[in-house]
C-alpha cells in the first residue's frame, strides 16, 4: 500500500503540473492511474472532475465530483464543478441546489478568494433558472392563446355556415359580428401580453450601493447598513472602514441580514429579470 | 466573466443617469461607449451661486475609472480647452489635479458614484472665495510625473 500510495501521489503531481498546462487529456490520464493506485484519493477525483469539465465530458465529471462528495460532504469545488457540469447539461434546479452549497461553503469556511466565483455562479444559475421558467410561461400563453382563437375561428364558420340560407345581409352581418368577437378576443392576450413589459424597477432598498446590483446575500455593518458580502468583504480588505461613516471595520463585524435576504430573494423569485438588470 | 468589476456598474450608473437624470450645473458629455478600452467619461460641470471666481464659466472633468472600481476611487481631473479653464481653487493644481480627500485612496468609498464626486467638486468650488492656486503649484506642476491617485497629498487645510 505504502508503495501504491507513494507511485499515487507521484501521479497526482504529474497530473497538477499538466493542468497548470492545461493540458486536460493529459492530466485526467495521470489522474486516472492515481486512482488506480489509490481508489479513495479524494484530491485526485476532485482534481480529475475539472479536467472534465473542461473537457466538456459533463456526466464524468459529475460522477468524480460524487465521489468526492461522498468522501468529504463540505468539498466546495466538487459542489461548484458539479453545479457548473448540470449547468452546462440544463439541468438548472440541480445546478442552483449545488451553487447554492457552494456558496455557503465559502462563506462558513472563510474561503473569501472564492466567494466571488462563487457568488457570480450562484448569480447565473439563478438568472438561468428564472429564464427557463420564463420562456415556459410565455410559451404556454402563446399556445393558449392560439387554441383559444382556434375555437373562435371554428364557431364563426359554423355560424356563417349556419346562415347560407339566409340573405347576402344577413351573411355578412354573422360574419361581421365573429370578426369583431375575434377582434375582442386577441386584444384580451394582446393587454394581458403588455403586462409583462410594464416598466420594470428595482426598489432602491434591495440594491447593493457598492455593485449596484440586487443582493443575493446581504450583510450588515454595525452602522446599520447592509451590504452584498462579496463586495463589502473586498472593501474591507482594501480600507478596513465602513464604506459609509470610515470607522473601522472588521470582517466579524457582518452579520448576515436575514430579512432583507428574504425580501431580495422573494422579489427575484417574482421578478428574475432583475438579475440582468 | 468579465475582467474587473467596474464594467457593469458603470453602466449601471449610466443608465441611472439617463433614467432619472443629473442635478443643476452637471452634465455628462460623454461616457467613453465610442472607444471599448477607454472607459473615460467626461462631465461639465457649473458653479450654480454668483461666486464671481466661476461665474460663467463651465468646467470640464475627466473621470478614469480602474478595473476595480468601486472598490478602487476614479481618477478625475480637470482637463484645460479653449473653452473650458482650469478653475482656480486653493486645491486645484494648474494642470488640472485635484486634491481632495475623497479621490485619495484613504477617503473613499464605494457608495460614492460619478454623480456625487461632481457635486462634491461642484460644493468644493461654490464654498471658496481664495482666488489662488495650491502652494508650490508651478514647481509641482514642472516636476510632477505621477499618476493623481499615487500623489501623496496633504489634506491638512481644513479652511477650504
Amino acid at each position: 500500500m505504502g508503495d501504491n500510495g507513494a507511485r499515487a501521489e507521484r501521479l497526482r503531481q504529474d497530473g497538477n503540473e499538466h493542468f497548470r498546462r492545461r493540458n486536460y487529456t493529459a492530466a485526467e490520464a495521470c489522474y486516472s492511474q492515481a486512482l488506480v493506485n489509490d481508489p479513495n484519493m479524494t484530491a485526485a477525483y476532485a482534481n480529475r472532475a475539472m479536467c472534465r469539465f473542461f473537457l466538456a465530458s459533463h456526466d464524468a465529471s459529475i460522477t468524480d465530483c460524487d465521489a468526492v462528495l461522498a468522501r468529504d460532504p463540505d468539498h466546495l469545488k466538487a459542489h461548484y464543478y458539479k453545479s457548473k457540469n448540470l449547468l452546462a447539461l440544463g439541468n438548472v434546479d440541480e445546478a442552483s441546489t449545488h451553487a447554492l452549497l457552494a456558496y455557503e461553503m465559502c462563506v462558513a469556511q472563510g474561503a473569501d478568494t472564492s466567494l466571488r466565483m462563487t457568488k457570480e455562479h450562484l448569480f447565473v444559475c439563478r438568472k438561468e433558472r428564472w429564464d427557463v421558467k420564463e420562456r415556459r410561461r410565455r410559451a404556454s400563453a402563446r399556445a393558449f392563446e392560439r387554441e383559444m382563437v382556434g375555437v373562435l375561428e371554428r364557431e364563426i364558420e359554423r355560424d356563417v355556415l349556419e346562415a347560407a340560407g339566409g340573405s347576402e345581409a344577413e351573411r355578412a352581418a354573422v360574419r361581421e359580428e365573429g370578426n369583431k368577437r375575434l377582434a375582442d378576443l386577441r386584444d384580451v392576450f394582446e393587454r394581458a401580453r403588455a403586462k409583462d413589459d410594464v416598466k420594470r424597477e428595482v426598489p432602491e432598498w434591495l440594491i447593493d450601493d457598492i455593485t449596484y446590483n440586487v443582493m443575493l446575500d446581504p450583510v450588515i455593518t454595525p452602522s446599520g447598513r447592509s451590504y452584498e458580502r462579496e463586495s463589502i468583504t473586498k472593501f474591507i480588505e482594501k480600507a478596513g472602514t465602513d464604506p459609509t461613516t470610515r470607522e473601522p471595520l472588521a470582517k466579524s463585524d457582518l452579520k448576515p441580514n436575514r430579512v432583507l435576504k428574504e425580501a431580495c430573494s422573494w422579489f427575484l423569485d417574482e421578478n428574475g429579470w432583475a438579475y440582468d438588470w | 466573466m468579465s475582467a474587473g468589476m467596474s464594467g457593469r456598474r458603470l453602466m449601471k450608473e449610466l443608465s441611472k443617469i439617463q433614467n432619472d437624470g443629473l442635478p443643476p450645473g452637471i452634465e455628462l458629455v460623454s461616457s467613453g461607449e465610442s472607444d471599448a478600452d477607454n472607459s473615460d467619461w467626461l462631465l461639465d460641470i457649473r458653479v450654480l451661486d454668483d461666486n464671481p471666481l466661476y461665474k460663467n464659466q463651465v468646467y470640464r472633468l475627466r473621470f478614469r475609472f480602474p478595473k476595480a472600481y468601486p472598490i478602487e476611487p476614479p481618477e478625475v481631473t480637470f482637463e484645460n480647452r479653449p473653452d473650458r479653464p482650469i478653475p482656480m481653487h486653493p486645491h486645484v493644481y494648474s494642470n488640472g489635479i485635484i486634491c481632495l480627500d475623497l479621490l485619495g485612496s484613504q477617503g473613499w468609498s464605494p457608495v460614492q458614484s460619478a454623480q456625487s464626486v461632481c457635486m462634491s467638486i461642484q460644493s468644493m468650488l461654490t464654498s471658496n472665495n481664495k482666488n489662488e492656486r495650491p502652494e508650490g503649484d508651478e514647481q509641482f506642476v514642472k516636476m510632477n510625473k505621477s499618476r493623481p491617485r499615487d500623489i501623496q497629498f496633504l489634506y491638512d487645510d481644513n479652511t477650504v
